[in-house]
């Protein structure tokens, strides 16, 4: 058959729309066209839609078989007088379907099509049903990977969209909660919604986010990364801009604060935006457990984000610059581990620190057994081989290993990849100026971070500009029943989080 | 975006309030105890502090009103409102260029004080260099950015030395501080100037003022910001007599750095503490720095205006770097540092005050 021109217009033949439907796909093998006869000749309707993306037990139930069997005479006439009275029938009468819409326009009866729905078509009617079948087979909800906890919801977000916003609508039943679609990719037509809540997100936020949104043009969003990476603030930046989760608790959290969350099918990540440093310091088993231990935990991750970026590069300046500074017994020992090594402390670090990155990208690379394998063929067999060998101090490797070791503390796993490209910068700085050097990259370091904002928020809010309300939630983890307001920063409509003056 | 309600180029008083506080510490306080050691007679120096205190907060208010006159106008237009263009434009080259050269001060001084410390045989030109390639990266951006910084510094900075100070406790001989009250009136008077002097650098609020969101709030906030760094100040002089002793104190190059050698760090995890506390002390160093480069720069900008702010940052940072390498040794830094003072004295407190007086009696600017 000859492909016929582009058109938006729904023909009145069933057979004329199947062929051109069939045409513009380029008659795949998965696509499903039925003709139904439910009355006399010229009473038929067309049914298209695609194997696999629609639920068939649903079709065959609620749709087919009403219609070979329930199409009664007499019951369709009750709609003789409307205009196009088969589908008014079975769109306010017969089917047992729960999404239904009526549509005029070709292509948009297509990409329905395309994402799952079903088509049906009238003889001699100019529009179209589309109704939601879509159902496909998705991976069953398991525990986040990237963000285990030990106390808290065990769920995480799957590739489905619908049924990540599922998870969401459950924690969160405010009638204000906003969930906008947005159709993302002029090919890959994927649904995106930004999620908010009205009546606290500040409206100017709201405006930005769905401004840079409506930017967004691309073939295809293969991940949420893809987004995060169009709209972020600087893309020169080594730091993240969007915090990504798999966690819906941590979605719910965010959004009730003031945030807003960005969710792509077809991803278990969802982006939460804005985000600052302290914010990306944070998990939400700080908010679980209780003050003491969430306030001691943060304590030890800003601990621990400095070992991961600085300790090698101390290493490097004590050894190379400033040996007057190590207390002499501890000089003495380091000196005897060292002697007769043959490279400087700086190449021995980058050495050890470059080993170590290696193994944990061929661990990821890895099928998940093997990972573990390559964990200890790495840091036990090389380690200790590389020691013996004379290549490297047993120092160094103490050292190497804290700062891995910091470095997987970090809640977010972009961030600690950020932490890990600055850490050989540090390093270079120390190997060149010692002290002098750290400091300077470290004053750099802040210079960037002051000025980098996400969503005009700048990044390091809260230490400065400095909310001294907000500091409750910041390196410290306040009692719950004193952080009885939302985070002033975020300029939120309804600033309070629990009502005035009351005590448990 | 436009921020957000953040506003680049709105400045909170907390902020400047912050920022006078930084401006001030610097290299100043590094010395002031030797000096004021050399000047008065035991711990009198307290005396001078509180009296060069004062006047500072006295000119920090008058600075702040000043500016608080003439919201969002930079100084270029309300010296010129007040006075007359031509008077203005003198007026501010004048700014800037002191400025510039403290800029070049700060930043030399600091390579050597560096060089003393942590380094032996690393040339002063290199860390002269890569320090002033920082502070050209900060002042590439907003003065936001730098405002914030301070916030983000200067409170550490401000809890490691006063840890350092409080660390000497055991080292302080009682001794030391008597007698009281011996020294005259002259010695007072001379230890004072001393004082006024590593006080000076708030004039950076005459530029920022302009930013201000609220500036009714700033000769509030300015002044906390003058008064915290009074009491450090008075906090380092006294453990710097107490550990040391008058006549020692005045024969250390810098005592507040020296006096971070007595400490002994529990478990003794470091030695040579000095090595550590001047590392942290870079960072207030770089704030200064960067923001009198800042001033600096703004000033510029309001007389040529057609000259975009990254070209003037390329043609004046190796003229910076020159100047600061200009002197041989610490004698003749410390006599530009003299000279410096002086037109400090004259852009912080004399020229303000007249504009402020004229500003008042002609009714100029808001009330």
């Amino acid at each position: 058959m000859e492909m016929k021109e582009d058109v938006n217009v729904i023909y009145r033949s069933v057979q004329e729309n199947m062929d051109y439907i069939e045409a513009k796909l380029g008659k795949p093998n998965d696509l499903i066209l039925r003709t139904i006869r439910y009355g006399g000749p010229g009473e038929k309707v067309g049914l298209v839609c695609i194997e696999g993306l629609s639920d068939s037990k649903l079709l065959n139930d609620k749709v087919i078989k009403p219609l070979q069997l329930e199409a009664s005479q007499t019951r369709r006439e009750t709609f003789a007088d409307s205009a196009e009275p088969m589908l008014d029938y079975l769109e306010q009468s017969l089917l047992s379907v729960t999404e239904i819409k009526r549509s005029g326009d070709m292509n948009e009866v297509i990409i329905a099509v395309l994402s799952g729905e079903t088509a049906i078509f009238e003889e001699g009617t100019s529009s179209a049903l589309i109704i939601g079948s879509r159902g496909w087979t998705s991976r069953s909800i398991e525990e986040p990977i990237s963000e285990s906890l030990v106390r808290g919801a065990r769920d995480g977000f799957i590739e489905d969209l619908r049924t990540n916003i599922t998870h969401l609508r459950r924690r969160i039943r405010d009638p204000k909660l906003r969930l906008d679609a947005y159709t993302i990719g002029t090919r890959s037509k994927k649904d995106m919604t930004l999620v908010y809540v009205e009546g606290i997100i500040h409206p100017d936020l709201l405006k930005e986010v769905k401004r840079r949104l409506a930017t967004i043009d691309i073939d295809e969003a293969e991940e949420s990364g893809t987004i995060e990476q169009w709209i972020e603030d600087s893309f020169l930046s080594p730091f993240p801009q969007f915090m990504n989760t798999e966690r819906p608790d941590r979605v719910a959290a965010a959004i009730l604060q003031g945030k807003f969350a960005i969710f792509l099918d077809g991803t278990p990540f969802v982006l939460i935006a804005p985000l600052t440093f302290g914010a990306s310091m944070q998990s939400p088993d700080d908010y679980y457990e209780r003050f003491a231990i969430g306030t001691f935990i943060r304590i030890l991750r800003y601990g621990a984000a400095f070992f991961a970026v600085f300790l090698p590069a101390l290493y490097i300046a004590l050894l190379e610059y400033h040996h007057g500074m190590i207390p002499s017994n501890l000089a003495f020992s380091i000196a005897s581990t060292r002697e007769g090594m043959p490279f400087p402390v700086i190449v021995e670090a980058i050495l050890m620190e470059l080993t170590m990155e290696l193994l944990r990208e061929a661990g990821l690379r890895l099928p998940k057994p093997l990972g573990q394998t390559v964990g200890i063929v790495g840091g036990i067999i090389i380690g200790e081989a590389a020691v013996s060998a004379g290549i490297v101090s047993p120092i160094m490797v103490i050292i190497v290993a804290i700062t891995a070791v910091s470095s997987f503390a970090i809640p977010s796993f972009s961030m600690s990849i950020s932490f890990r490209i600055l850490r050989f910068a540090v390093m270079g700085a120390a190997a060149v100026f010692g002290f002098f050097g750290i400091v300077l990259v470290y004053i750099m370091i802040n210079i960037h971070i002051v000025r980098l904002k996400s969503f005009g928020i700048p990044y390091s809010t809260m230490f400065a500009p400095m909310f001294n309300k907000d500091m409750k939630d910041t390196v410290l983890r306040a009692p719950l029943t004193m952080m009885k307001k939302r985070p002033k920063y975020l300029q939120t409509i309804d600033k309070q989080k629990m009502s005035k003056g009351r005590k448990p | 975006m436009r921020s957000f309600e953040y506003g680049d180029r709105e400045i909170g008083h907390r902020e400047l309030g912050f920022a006078v506080a930084s401006v001030m510490v610097g290299i100043g306080i590094l010395t002031l105890p030797k000096q004021l050691a050399g000047a008065t007679v035991a711990a009198d120096g307290w005396i001078s502090i509180l009296i060069g205190g004062l006047i500072t907060v006295f000119f920090v208010y008058i600075v702040a009103k000043l500016g608080a006159r003439f919201p969002g106008s930079s100084l270029l237009d309300y010296t010129s409102a007040i006075t007359y263009r031509p008077i203005a434009v003198v007026l501010c080259g004048f700014f800037s260029l002191h400025f510039l050269m403290f800029t070049a001060y700060e930043s030399r001084m600091l390579s050597m004080i560096a060089k003393q410390y942590l380094f032996v045989r690393t040339p002063t030109e290199a860390l002269n260099l890569v320090f002033l390639l920082v502070v050209v990266y900060a002042v590439a951006g907003s003065s936001v950015g730098l405002l914030r910084l301070n916030m983000l510094f200067f409170p550490f900075v401000l809890t490691i030395a006063l840890a350092v100070q409080f660390m000497n406790i055991g080292f302080i001989d009682a001794e030391n501080y008597f007698p009281v009250f011996e020294s005259s009136w002259l010695q007072i008077g001379e230890g004072s100037l001393h004082s006024a002097f590593s006080f000076l650098g708030f004039e950076i609020l005459l530029v920022y003022m302009a930013y201000a969101n609220q500036p009714k709030k700033v000769p509030k906030a300015a002044m906390l910001g003058a008064g915290v760094t009074m009491a450090f100040y008075m906090v380092v002089y006294l453990f710097a007599i107490g550990v040391f002793g008058t006549a020692s104190a005045a024969e250390i190059q810098f005592p507040t750095i020296e006096i971070a050698k007595e400490v002994e760090v529990p478990g003794e995890i470091f030695e040579r503490f000095e090595s550590i506390f001047f590392t942290v002390w870079i960072m207030t160093v770089f704030n200064t720095t960067s923001m009198a480069y800042d001033v600096a720069l703004h000033t510029l900008r309001t007389l040529l205006p057609k000259i975009k702010r990254i070209h003037m940052i390329f043609v004046l940072t190796p003229l910076i770097y020159l100047v600061g390498m200009i002197p041989d040794d610490y004698i003749e830094l410390e006599a530009l540092g003299g000279i410096l003072a002086y037109s400090s004295i004259a852009v912080g407190m004399f020229i303000p005050l007249i504009l402020y007086i004229m500003a008042v009696t002609r009714g100029v600017g808001q009330r």
